[in-house]
């Protein structure tokens, strides 16, 4: 809040100036007047401008901001009071991700691209929810992106010692397979407007009515480990998807890399 | 100075940087507005619209500054 008074006081010192300037319009252009133009109409409203987009950028990473929707708040819930381990509620409980910066973090391309893409979904998702109509599922246009994923984990330890991960890069790469076909549901949404699985648009591929034949049950089958659709959530959080679908090579599951040195995942 | 280039009367001169003041003004109250601003949309409108019109401000200067006075 100390931020927000410091920025409002900064706009009475910007305003000041451009408003003595404006009174004195008709005085003659000294070099003096000059600078004092630049200083009222150019620097001293343009460094504010850039403090205010610095301040609106942080606003709007956070989660609190991602929330005040109504239609968000179900997916804000997953992440602490569902008492699914979600891999969502896994990466907020056990603090893998900033908590404050939750969703940004996960639904935010890598790079300066994905930044601008993040922005214009923002103001597309603005509009629909004041004059669009909000659809009873949600889910991400054009699927999840897994680079957001692998921006962090491509370079763990937890991710590179698994010997699957190497065996589907591939497929990650050319998108036939998310990192949610495995390590899925990303959000678990009760009521009617979602399920227990979660609606990023991966998940739903992975639990379309033909997902037996996804291309990851046959990877994951064929060691003869489960599948994703034999990985669901516990509801007791004994075990997580990734635990069941890729222990049988001794690899560690993305639940047991998320969970705290007492084996609980929690705040 | 060339003939074709010809510095602006001091009325449209002045007419015209006290319009990009005023937009400017605007456009800081207007983006004071996000500072306090819980709602969505009023955060978005205002950043969107406050810096638009600052930006007007900016353009006003630099247009000033090319076809301005001596």
């Amino acid at each position: 809040m100390i931020a927000e008074w410091i920025l409002a006081l900064a706009a009475v010192v910007v305003l000041v100036p451009l408003v003595a300037l404006r009174s004195s319009m008709r005085t003659r252009a000294t070099l003096g007047r000059r600078l004092f133009t630049f200083v009222a109409m150019v620097a001293l409203p343009g460094l504010w401008l850039l403090g205010m987009f610095v301040h609106a950028d942080t606003s709007m990473r956070k989660t609190s901001f991602c929330l005040s929707c109504h239609e968000m708040q179900p997916y804000g819930s997953s992440l602490t009071t569902n008492g699914e381990e979600t891999l969502a509620a896994a990466h907020y409980r056990g603090g893998r991700s900033d908590r404050d910066k939750a969703c940004y973090v996960c639904h935010t391309k890598p790079g300066i691209a994905g930044y601008v893409d993040a922005k214009l979904r923002g103001l597309h998702d603005v509009r629909v929810h004041y004059f669009g109509e909000i659809p009873e599922r949600l889910s991400i246009r054009g699927g999840y992106d897994v680079s957001i994923c692998l921006e962090c984990h491509a370079i763990t330890e937890n991710f590179r010692d698994v010997d699957i991960h190497d065996a589907v890069m591939t497929d990650i790469e050319t998108g036939a397979v998310t990192c949610l076909d495995c390590h899925g549901p990303a959000h678990s949404i009760p009521g009617p407007g979602g399920d227990a699985r979660g609606h990023e648009d991966g998940v739903e591929a992975a639990l379309s009515s033909d997902r037996a034949t996804g291309p990851t049950e046959a990877l994951l089958h064929s060691d003869g480990a489960t599948g994703p659709t034999e990985a669901p959530l516990h509801s007791d959080g004994a075990t997580g998807p990734t635990e069941a679908s890729l222990h049988s090579d001794g690899a560690i599951g993305l639940a047991d890399a998320y969970a705290g040195e007492d084996g609980e995942i929690g705040e | 100075m060339s003939e074709i280039w010809q510095h602006v009367s001091e009325r449209r001169y002045s007419r015209v940087m006290k319009l990009g003041m005023s937009a400017e003004m605007l456009g800081i109250l207007v983006l004071s507005v996000t500072l306090f601003a819980g709602v969505p949309i009023v955060f978005t409108l205002s950043l969107g619209v406050g810096a638009l019109l600052i930006v007007v401000g900016l353009l006003s200067w630099l247009w000033g500054l090319v076809w301005g006075r001596e």
